[in-house]
């Protein structure tokens, strides 16, 4: 009896579901509205999160995100996958794998990453967009990071994002202006493992659409910087990113991650592939 | 001699009332005056009318008025001086309870129909930034 009306409950949620994403396929933001998958699976641009809720549902709509994403510097690379789910552009759920293999070895981290949209309109209104997020992360790496003496292995990040997309900016151009601050404890964003301590960041990202399909931006990446006996460097990009359509966004970058593991100029690469479905 | 300080004075005179008469094209003439706005406003409303997604919305529309309107309302806030003698943007949306992303699918076949009729990016964005300004008037009426 009671699994049945468990099961009951289920077969509706999923009716639900199935319902929510086959009505509307989730195409009622404007092209690039719905940002990147980030490296840590929140929207946003690739290595921060922004207000902007995962793929382009409005009000009534929901949408499924894969994404698949590489770093490449002098001595690391990164491997992260993500899918997110957007919901009615106001929630955001999203799960990462991250890979990171470094000289002699590998690490990894999975993020649970979640976002509510709380006040205003990334376009419309008088008030921009302002989202709360976080990021439960933990290391799949534990032994390797047991090694090497880290013992915290798992943490949250608590975010804040203020967004707003300025139809008509500087050179009558629209412009993706982005600012998040971050309460963490992750030591170089908890591939490291997390110190005892959190610390407030502050994370900035500016784009301009170059047309509807093409947008040209920059990203700014504060970190906490108290791993013992290591360096922890800001994060900098340039990218650009192109909205084809709907379905499928590409985005390059060149990053400046500064030194990591005591392996300073780690500069490179970022490449990132992205569906919705 | 002083037929020629005469001739000088006429010419800076001139020359003073042209710079008088030179004003900055606005958004309007940039968007081709009367005769482009009025170009612009037939391919949006063939646009909508084209569109599944939204073209329900039309279902009880006069066209000829609608055209007329929008030719008007686009011309007021492209600053070409025209008045708008339409109803309000709440009272012309009224029961129509327009979403969000129906909006969203106006401001594309908007950028499909500019693109169309050549309107650059930049004046494109223009005229989508002061039209974006009736997006709470619009909306869920």
């Amino acid at each position: 009896m009671g699994l049945k009306i468990v099961s009951a409950k289920f077969g509706f949620v999923l009716a639900l579901y199935a319902t929510a994403f086959s009505a509307y396929a989730g195409d009622g933001k404007l092209l690039g509205a719905g940002g990147l998958i980030s490296i840590e699976g929140s929207a946003g641009g690739g290595i921060s999160p922004w207000a902007v809720i995962a793929g382009y549902n409005e009000a009534d709509q929901c949408s499924a995100l894969a994404a698949s994403a590489r770093v490449e510097t002098d001595d690391y690379q990164l491997q992260t996958n993500s899918v997110a789910i957007g919901a009615y552009n106001r929630v955001e759920l999203s799960f990462t794998r991250q890979n990171f293999t470094i000289p002699g070895g590998r690490l990894g981290l999975d993020i649970i990453g979640a976002k509510v949209r709380i006040a205003g309109d990334l376009i419309y209104g008088p008030y921009p967009q302002i989202s709360l997020g976080a990021q439960l992360k933990r290391s799949s790496e534990g032994t390797t990071l047991s090694a090497l003496g880290i013992a915290d292995q798992k943490d949250v990040d608590l975010y804040a994002s203020v967004s707003r997309l300025f139809l008509s900016g500087p050179l009558d151009r629209s412009w993706l202006v982005n600012a998040t601050m971050r309460a963490t404890k992750a030591q170089q964003t908890g591939l490291l493992g997390f110190s005892r301590d959190r610390k407030w960041v502050l994370e900035g990202s500016a784009a301009m659409l170059l047309n509807r399909n093409l947008a040209l931006g920059m990203e700014y990446k504060s970190k906490p910087d108290q791993i013992p006996g290591l360096r922890e460097d800001d994060w900098k990009d340039v990218f650009v990113a192109w909205f084809p359509n709907k379905n499928l966004t590409l985005a390059v970058a060149y990053v400046d991650l500064g030194s990591i593991a005591g392996r300073k100029n780690q500069n490179g690469y970022f490449f990132t592939l992205q569906g919705q479905f | 001699m002083s037929l020629n300080r005469l001739f000088s004075l006429v010419s800076v005179l001139a020359l003073l009332s042209a710079c008088a008469t030179v004003r900055t094209p606005t958004l309007y003439d940039d968007l081709g005056g009367k005769a482009g706005v009025a170009r612009l406003v037939d391919t949006l409303i063939a646009k909508y009318r084209a569109d599944s997604r939204i073209n329900d919305l039309f279902n009880e529309t006069n066209f000829e008025y609608f055209s007329e309107r929008l030719n008007e309302y686009i011309c007021l806030v492209s600053d070409g001086g025209c008045e708008y003698t339409g109803l309000s943007m709440e009272e012309a949306h009224s029961g129509m309870d327009i979403k969000e992303r129906e909006f969203n699918y106006f401001v594309e076949d908007s950028q499909a129909a500019m693109t169309e009729v050549g309107i650059s990016v930049g004046v494109q964005n223009r005229l989508l930034k002061v039209l974006a300004r009736d997006h709470g008037a619009v909306i869920r009426q």
